[in-house]
């Protein structure tokens, strides 16, 4: 009786050169084991041809440059060290304020999801919070820091304690909207989900900061809309252990504009 | 790790992600999130004889979560009671955007369907593996891995009549 793995390995062409005469003299003489050749046959080069088909698939762009940017972390990083340092202008000098911050935030505001929409008539809390911080940074002498330049409104939900205003302020250290969004218009249109878009931003340790489209979406009064992710987490202050950090961008009158920055850990 | 996490590798992600998304676009979200998994996790992986199958378990896992959380599963109980989740119909149309040729998402998704022992060999086979690589691979003797992959190519090849 022949075996079954015998015919296969006939049709694969792995069977040892000695077996070769026995094996197609059975084939020869049984009808059923000429059948079970041809499926081995038949099978065999499906499963091959397939396989080459796959393997012929050229990796899309924007997961070639995902795999690039995993690539280049070599060691095993946990989720919070993979991401663009903000925080090393934050050294001693700047100790103090971020302190002065975290204090002055435990007495107003514990989030740390949310910035909405820079709305210029629904901004008394937060101008007055721009002020204070300002007040505070000419107290510590620290010159080189701005205040956001934006008047930002601050949507609550409570939490920890937490270091937000901190990383906003950071985050506006380094990422320059007006910029950012003159860069992305150009392209943004074009943009698929998932895909990387370079902007000439760079972080304090000069690293490129690349972004991700991570959805579109329309806003409640019917405006595209595009959900732009920082590629990789952000680390805003010196507790900041990794923020994912999202653009919300809405075309108003033909511009796009930032509508809102979301911030989750 | 043993298998080393080059472009080989993630393309021989592809068929198993092709044959769960039915060839939809979001299969290269699945193999990079896979990937994206194994590279984070290389520490841990480093002595795992099967570092594929994780990463079929992890493709698996974002697959139906993402399901879940767009709602395009419908939840049903077959003829024997155990509950299932079917992907919505709308879901499952083929997308342009993979070249591969109609019969040959046709063969993968019957491959896909197929029990996991036959699952695990003919995935094996698609990417061109020798029988010893394929006994490595899955831990099982030669002798093993030809009988199995006898018995599954007879199977495959009854499900496409």
């Amino acid at each position: 009786m022949i075996d079954e793995t015998k015919i296969m390995q006939y049709a694969d062409g792995t069977l040892p050169q000695e077996e070769h005469e026995e094996i197609k003299k059975a084939i020869e003489a049984d009808p059923k084991l000429k059948e079970l050749y041809n499926t081995f046959k038949e099978t065999g080069d499906l499963l091959f041809n397939l396989g080459n088909e796959i393997k012929s698939q050229p990796i899309p762009k924007h997961v070639q440059e995902k795999i690039n940017i995993l690539k280049t972390s070599n060691k095993p990083v946990p989720k919070e060290f993979g991401s663009f340092n903000f925080f090393g202008l934050f050294k001693v000098q700047y100790a103090g304020i971020a302190a002065a911050f975290c204090l002055f935030f435990v007495g107003g505001f514990y989030t740390n999801n949310f910035i909405t929409p820079k709305q210029k008539d629904n901004t008394g809390q937060v101008t007055a919070l721009n002020q204070k911080i300002n007040e505070l940074a000419k107290e510590l002498k620290v010159t080189s820091m701005e205040a956001p330049k934006k008047e930002l409104k601050l949507r609550s939900l409570s939490s920890e304690e937490e270091d937000l205003q901190t990383r906003i302020q950071n985050l506006y250290l380094y990422f320059d909207d007006e910029k950012f969004l003159s860069e992305i218009s150009q392209v943004i249109d074009e943009l698929k989900v998932n895909e990387v878009f370079e902007s000439s931003l760079k972080d304090n340790d000069g690293k490129v900061v690349k972004f991700v489209l991570a959805e579109n979406f329309s806003s409640k009064d019917g405006n595209n809309c595009k959900k732009v992710k920082f590629n990789e987490p952000l680390r805003l202050s010196g507790i900041d252990k990794g923020t994912d950090v999202t653009l919300d961008l809405c075309k108003i009158n033909e511009n796009y504009e930032l509508s809102s920055i979301n911030f989750t850990k | 790790m043993k298998e080393k996490l080059d472009e080989n590798f993630i393309k021989s992600l592809l068929p198993y992600a092709l044959s769960i998304t039915r060839g939809k676009e979001d299969q290269w979200d699945l193999v990079i999130g896979a990937y994206e998994y194994l590279k984070k996790n290389e520490e841990k992986y480093k002595d795992h004889p099967n570092i594929k199958a994780i990463a079929i378990l992890k493709m698996k896992s974002l697959y139906k979560d993402e399901f879940r959380k767009n709602k395009r599963f419908t939840s049903m109980t077959d003829k024997e009671g155990r509950d299932i989740e079917i992907a919505d119909e709308k879901q499952l149309d083929i997308s342009d955007k993979i070249s591969l040729s109609f019969e040959s998402k046709k063969v993968l998704s019957i491959i896909y369907n197929m029990g996991e022992k036959c699952r695990e060999i003919l995935d094996l086979a698609l990417d061109h593996k020798t029988y010893k690589e394929m006994s490595e691979r899955l831990d099982i003797p030669i002798g093993t891995v030809m009988s199995r992959l006898a018995k599954c190519r007879k199977e495959l090849k009854g499900l496409m009549a």
